[in-house]
């Protein structure tokens, strides 16, 4: 136990993780919390008693991601994290949160337009390649869904304006789903079901 | 994921080829909330709630501009076949990207990103084209 000497853990350029809005901050770990305030005061605190787990991904060949399951549902992302930081972080969360282990997630690499979209808490998970995840939001990012009125396999989903990103950043507005028609079978044994 | 299920190709478009091993193989001057073109891998990559998507550029039906709004058509099969359906390659959930669509604020970047999308869409069809007469 000799990181008990020094239970505070620092990071700088890290920003809020699954945001649009790339403003970073100062990352500290301590005692009881784990805090960050970026450069325009804004705060975010993590308690370390409602950290559920911990998750790692490579977001960017440089740049890493620390992700947070809590209590209650909700996931906390930090971005900025190098490679060789996995190892403090890791110890950390071990050694004073007791949270471990650190496990570590592949995105999906894959490059395909279809997946299976599966509700994960109140995140939206996008997943290809075996389960792995292309990308995921909350629902609350979701400012509206439209079912098509002629196509009834089309879904719309609008999401809100991110008021905290940087003019150079490009949002997405909205994202539109399909699902192709299943042919119904008829006489068949051990008839499928039959999915809406 | 399913274990024993085979990866599929759920499309009728094209066999999709690994495109990149993983997340560090993505080029490396990628920048987070930006749109990149890989001309190399016939690849777009589209920022999405922090992550950076590979799209292949099979995948992609068209691109067009309106405003300072930038949006992606992707292909989309219309049906299953039963063939499909019956060997167990598609689960209930599976869903295919229809459309995304962009706020892009710098006109240049708009611009740039869409003229560099239509030119690597239409090499990659050039190409697909003289690939399927060589075979004929």
């Amino acid at each position: 136990m000799s990181s008990s000497s020094n239970p505070v853990s620092q990071f700088n350029n890290i920003s809020l993780g699954g945001r649009i809005s790339g403003t970073r901050g100062i990352l500290k770990f301590t005692t009881n919390n784990i805090t960050w305030k970026s450069e325009n005061g804004k705060i975010e605190t993590v308690s370390s008693s409602d950290i559920k787990r911990a998750n790692w991904a490579r977001v960017t060949p440089r740049i890493f991601q620390l992700i947070l399951s809590i209590k209650g549902g909700a996931t906390v992302k930090f971005d900025g994290f190098k490679e060789q930081d996995y190892e403090v972080v890791r110890k950390y969360l071990s050694d004073q949160y007791n949270v471990s282990p650190l496990e570590i997630i592949e995105l999906s690499s894959k490059g395909c337009n279809w997946g299976e979209v599966k509700v994960n808490g109140p995140m939206i998970q996008f997943t290809t390649d075996h389960g792995k995840v292309g990308f995921e939001f909350p629902i609350s990012e979701v400012s509206q869904s439209v079912i098509g009125a002629n196509n009834k396999n089309e879904l719309t989903l609008e999401f809100h304006h991110d008021k905290a990103m940087d003019d150079d950043d490009e949002t997405m507005v909205e994202m539109r789903f399909f699902t192709p028609i299943r042919p119904s079978k008829e006489g068949e044994e051990g008839g499928k079901e039959k999915k809406v | 994921g399913k274990k024993g299920t085979p990866e599929v190709d759920y499309t009728a478009i094209t066999k999709l080829q690994p495109i990149y091993s993983s997340v560090g193989a993505y080029p490396q001057d990628i920048v987070k909330n930006k749109m990149y073109i890989d001309p190399k891998k016939e690849t777009v990559l589209f920022p999405i709630f922090g992550y950076m998507v590979p799209f292949h550029i099979s995948t992609i039906k068209n691109i067009s501009k309106s405003e300072e709004y930038i949006r992606v058509n992707f292909n989309t099969p219309t049906s299953y076949t039963q063939e499909q359906i019956d060997a167990g390659f598609v689960p209930p959930q599976l869903m295919y990207i229809r459309e995304v669509t962009y706020k892009v604020n710098d006109p240049k970047v708009l611009a740039n990103n869409i003229r560099l999308i239509k030119e690597l869409k239409k090499k990659f069809t050039t190409r697909e084209t003289e690939d399927r007469e060589k075979r004929n």
